[in-house]
């Protein structure tokens, strides 16, 4: 058996193993590249590389940056954020035709900046924004999609864990990859906001205005989203300034969150535990998955399956923009079965020596399947937050939750469009 | 009482006690990673207020480093407890439930297998630290104590994983 057989049967156990097994997307990974080395060397090399790696990937003073951005934003999740942050965003839109949705996605983007987790935005924003939107005659489908849709904005807006993954993957600069995905990120709220007026503009019912909120109020509730500000500022200002490493910048966000948090009575001893608690499951998770990718990616390079790979794609007649096309298909296909993060972190190794042969800036490429895959996190059969939207609004059904987000779709569609016709638009910063 | 209850009721028992102290051992295991992780954020924070006064902590990215590998080795037993690792259920849950029963163990002899080759191989990897008595390039310490710490980890991960198994064995139910 050839080396280019040997793994793509690798990649076939592999998927075979996460989609009929049950079987945690790290393990599976480090079980098959485990395997997948021993059969090309021997059981000693696998054996050696096993406890290598398990040490270098976590012991790595890089992926320290992954905890520290987590505790910050589960910092400012038990303290409350969101609902501040909401209702800052309501008092100065709840008043207008759809306002009380564009709150909705204007409070989930401003979560969105300090925590980088999807389905943390999508059960606090149900329960605080769904509520409103009910009172004020809201119809579910409306309210439903713009809470699942704009909670996906966590990914993409910086600091997002799914940035910071592939920058460690691919070696590029995290406060690169950051600020590059800003424009995206605000290009996605701008395109939530007008499709949010145009559907109450077509039918009015289906977001009808809010009551009017006086000056005053509105200048007071600013208060709620400083500290929003402040550690946003502090984390990619300090970032890109040079003042500190991403893990540093993780660090003092974390330690600002907590003495913000602290100083308003916002956060508990019980809540701060959680927030601890929190972070270590979702980091163990990550670097679980981390470390599966390295195991696997050992394989990988022993078949030469990426470079060969690269090589046969860069030499068929096809335009590079079809390839990156059918690329961009294979990643909305992926990301609407299986988790964003996962599915980046197998694939990567996988399409970025391609996307680099066909002359793609690995940047661009970066923040591209970044926002083809957050589409996932919405569309079915697996879609995770619109079955957190459903479960946490009760009685709307999952069909109503994927019809709302259907509404959102063209707004993704609309920011991948412009990315690739203008891959300029990321350095406009 | 006949044998065969006095069998069932010994490893029930059984069953609740290891449970028991499988669970202490997971939460003592997160209580200290927890504590690594608040004392990484802290070891970051002062090197960045030393080093703009000019003194910088000699050895921080080597320390947060270690202290990283605490954190992520010593949550692993209590994540996999938590249900936290990321699974594809799509198609699983579709097969009725013996053959999900029979997938699941297969699933926990893989994990078994992987994570105690795993265990096994750090721990080999620190006694072969401390024979050559390496010590870490900044600080100049001896480091495979941490290492000892991931293999400490990995192991307890692979206890969670015998009592999920032995769970689906004596067919208290499938896992969550």
């Amino acid at each position: 058996m050839s080396l280019t057989v040997l793994g793509l049967v690798g990649i076939g156990i592999l998927l075979a193993m996460i989609f009929l097994l049950r079987i945690p997307v790290g393990f599976a990974m480090g079980i098959v590249g485990f395997c997948g080395f021993w059969a090309v060397l021997d059981v000693h090399a696998a054996l050696g590389m096993l406890g290598d790696e398990t040490w270098k990937v976590f012991s790595s003073y890089g992926l320290t940056v992954i905890p520290l951005f987590i505790l910050m934003g589960q910092i400012c999740f038990y303290s409350g954020l969101n609902e501040r942050l909401y209702r800052t965003a309501y008092a100065w839109l709840g008043q207008v035709r759809g306002g009380v949705a564009m709150a909705t996605v204007m409070a989930c983007a401003g979560f969105a900046a300090i925590s980088g987790s999807n389905t943390a935005t999508a059960a606090t924003m149900s329960s605080v924004a769904l509520p409103q939107m009910k009172k004020y005659g809201y119809d579910s489908i409306l309210s439903t999609g713009a809470v699942a849709a704009a909670s996906t904005l966590g990914a993409v807006i910086p600091p997002s864990i799914v940035l910071i993954v592939i920058g460690l993957q691919t070696g590029q600069s995290i406060a690169k990859l950051f600020w590059a995905s800003l424009i995206p990120g605000i290009m996605l709220v701008v395109f939530f906001l007008l499709r949010i007026a145009m559907v109450c503009k077509k039918n009015p019912a289906m977001g009808p205005a809010g009551p009017r909120t006086g000056w005053k109020e509105k200048f007071r509730s600013l208060k709620g989203s400083v500290e929003m500000i402040i550690l946003f500022a502090l984390v990619m200002g300090g970032l890109l300034a040079g003042f500190f490493t991403p893990s540093e910048a993780g660090a003092a966000g974390a330690a600002l969150a907590l003495l913000v948090s602290l100083g308003g009575r916002n956060l508990s001893w019980k809540h701060f535990v959680q927030s601890v608690q929190d972070t270590l499951g979702i980091s163990c998770m990550i670097m679980t998955i981390v470390l599966g990718a390295v195991i696997f990616g050992r394989f990988l390079a022993v078949t030469r399956i990426p470079f060969t790979l690269a090589t046969q794609v860069a030499e068929l007649s096809l335009p590079p923009l079809m390839i990156l096309g059918l690329i961009c298909l294979l990643y909305m296909l992926g990301g609407a079965i299986m988790d964003a993060l996962a599915l980046l972190i197998i694939t990567i190794p996988i399409f970025f020596p391609v996307a680099e042969s066909l002359g793609y800036d690995p940047l661009w490429f970066a923040i591209v399947v970044t926002v083809v895959t957050t589409m996932g996190a919405v569309t079915p059969p697996v879609g995770v937050n619109t079955f957190i939207v459903s479960a946490m609004a009760g009685d709307v059904p999952l069909t109503d939750v994927f019809r709302g987000v259907a509404l959102f779709l063209p707004c993704y569609l609309l920011c991948l469009a412009v990315l690739i016709l203008w891959p300029g638009v990321l350095t406009l910063l | 009482m006949n044998p065969t209850n006095i069998h069932l009721k010994f490893g029930s028992k059984m069953m609740n006690i290891l449970k028991k102290g499988v669970g202490l051992t997971n939460r003592s295991l997160f209580g200290l990673a927890g504590i690594c992780l608040v004392l990484m954020m802290a070891l970051a924070c002062s090197n960045m207020v030393m080093r703009s006064l000019g003194h910088p902590v000699k050895g921080t990215f080597e320390l947060m480093g270690f202290f990283g590998a605490m954190v992520a080795a010593l949550s692993l037993a209590g994540t996999q407890a938590g249900g936290g690792h990321i699974v594809i259920t799509i198609f699983q849950k579709r097969f009725p439930k013996p053959v999900r029963i029979v997938l699941d163990m297969v699933t926990s002899v893989l994990s078994l297998v992987f994570f105690g080759l795993m265990a096994w191989q750090t721990w080999v990897l620190a006694l072969g630290i401390r024979e050559f008595e390496e010590l870490s390039e900044t600080l100049q310490i001896i480091y495979y104590p941490f290492i000892l710490v991931v293999c400490l980890g990995v192991v307890a991960l692979v206890v969670q994983i015998v009592l999920e198994t032995l769970i689906l064995c004596t067919g208290n139910g499938e896992k969550s």
